[in-house]
């Protein structure tokens, strides 16, 4: 069973006409579920606010203060990309509390998986910035609540985006190993294969930046020489994902070439990291092309319950081999150095 | 300020920003040094909008090419342009691009130029005064570790 936490009628985050992070992403995501036909192997639950409690373990509280008194205020443009509203502060509760649910219906037995269908996305918020869109740090909240329980969690983050938020806020933890494949160069600029982590937790941030055109096979690659022989070191007991799907070659933000048979290829291979079921929780980030966001959903859900959906063939060939050996290398320095 | 500085000075094409530059460049003619002028690469940069999202600079981005490796490279073409003020003055400088929110990409290229203040135009954009959001100067001074200097733009009529 998959367990799905979403609340699109509570959804209240307007970024204004024209902006591509806007609410009809939430229908279209959750739309996967039907055009897989795994709507039978779904356990809907309700999304809850996330905690002051919960968002302090991610946040500087006095930044938690300042963005809640901003949208109060009536919000607004907070750089040139990113935007607030009034009923953008108990949206982006919802989605910091969302994740959190998730592993709390996984701990119950409630499904095998979870897949967290909210907005907006996280990855790039850090402990005290908005940026990217992104408001609250939706994985790292509910990385941080595990933490804070005494287990160990892998952040896998496909999104074409580094995710400099998560990054930073786990950069000296080393109960939190995040592992990111991204678009190289593009924002947010961080992400290099040299940044494997602070003083306190050396070898717990891996990144694998790859070159605009790779194709699902460079990705693959990165997974098999990088990811899973870190996770065999570190023996996570929790996988999230921040699964962003604008890695999708239809993408208008960013210029992959990946398919929706290459995100169940990706998914299959995260998932089978877990150290067994209900450990597995995708959790929604970017994704702007709404068509390419349904079917990259709806294959990356089949491909964690086991069954296929494969509306378009992996894609392979692009470039990026040799990027993802030289992060390989980088890494392999890094280590030997310390 | 004693001896030649290094300058950090943020650019996005506007007129707030030439001003910014134009200081920056007087203050250098002054102290020696160099000026180091940065655009920040946003997400939503390539992107074409129909109708504003909500900060108004919709008309800056109409016609925007399509990907967002295109995008750098015209930008990179045209950053030359932007940076007129400098090369009129004739002080050392250099001009480029780079990936992140304003306020991330200026922060990174002080560290990285290991630059003496940091030097934004003053737009009247969203944000309310007193809080830490909504303004690159106001991001700015809450995280930067070396000085801020805001430089009024030309004069605009007040708003509302
Ligand atoms: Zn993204």
């Amino acid at each position: 069973m998959l367990v799905v936490v979403s609340a699109p009628d509570l959804d209240d985050h307007r970024t204004g006409a024209g902006h591509p992070e806007q609410p009809a992403r939430m229908p279209a995501a959750l739309g996967g579920i039907d055009a897989a036909g795994v709507r039978d192997a779904v356990v809907t639950v309700a999304p809850r606010p996330a905690t002051e409690a919960e968002l302090a373990r991610a946040h500087r509280s006095t930044y938690v203060d300042a963005l809640r008194s901003f949208c109060h205020a009536g919000g607004g443009a907070i750089d040139p990309d990113t935007v607030a509203v009034p009923g953008s502060w108990d949206t982006a509760l919802l989605a910091a509390g969302a994740p959190i649910v998730a592993t709390e219906a996984l701990r119950r037995g409630d499904g095998d998986a979870a897949f967290v269908a909210m907005r907006p996305p996280g990855h790039h918020a850090t402990e005290d910035q908005a940026m990217g869109f992104c408001l609250i740090n939706n994985v790292a909240v509910a990385a941080a609540s595990l933490v804070a329980g005494g287990e160990r969690v892998l952040i896998v983050d496909w999104d074409v985006h580094h995710g400099n938020g998560t990054q930073a806020i786990f950069w000296n933890e080393p109960n939190v190993l995040y592992v990111s494949t991204h678009q190289w160069p593009l924002f947010p600029g961080t992400g290099r294969a040299t940044e494997t982590g602070g003083p306190g937790a050396p070898g717990t941030t891996l990144n694998v930046p790859v070159p605009p055109g790779a194709t699902g096979d460079v990705l693959l690659q990165a997974y098999d020489e990088v990811l899973v022989p870190a996770v065999e070191r570190f023996a996570p007991d929790w996988v999230l994902v921040s699964a962003g799907f604008d890695g999708h070659r239809r993408d208008p933000l960013a210029d992959l070439s990946l398919t929706a048979g290459d995100f169940a290829d990706l998914a299959a291979r995260v998932h089978a990291l877990a150290p067994g079921p209900g450990r597995t929780v995708l959790v929604l980030e970017g994704g702007y092309d709404e068509e390419a966001l349904r079917l990259s959903v709806g294959a990356s859900l089949a491909a964690v319950l086991g069954t296929s959906f494969r509306p378009e063939q992996a894609s392979s060939g692009g470039p990026g081999s040799s990027a993802v050996t030289a992060a390989r290398q980088a890494h392999e320095d890094s280590a030997a150095a310390r | 300020m004693k001896g030649p500085v290094t300058v950090v000075v943020g650019t996005d094409g506007s007129a707030a920003a030439a001003c910014a530059m134009r200081w920056s460049a007087d203050l250098v003619q002054a102290t020696g040094g160099e000026v180091v002028a940065v655009h920040a690469l946003g997400l939503l940069s390539h992107m074409p909008t129909n109708g504003s999202p909500a900060n108004g600079e919709g008309d800056r981005r109409a016609a925007a090419p399509h990907t967002a490796a295109e995008h750098r490279t015209q930008i990179e073409a045209q950053l030359h342009r932007w940076c007129v003020p400098l090369q009129a003055s004739g002080v050392a400088h250099r001009c480029f691009v780079s990936d992140g929110s304003p306020v991330l990409a200026l922060l990174q290229a002080a560290t990285d130029a290991a630059a003496d203040l940091i030097v934004v135009g003053r737009r009247g954009s969203g944000g309310f005064p007193g809080l830490l959001l909504g303004s690159t100067s106001h991001e700015l001074t809450a995280h930067a570790h070396l000085p801020v200097v805001v430089v009024p733009g030309p004069v605009e009529p007040p708003a509302r």
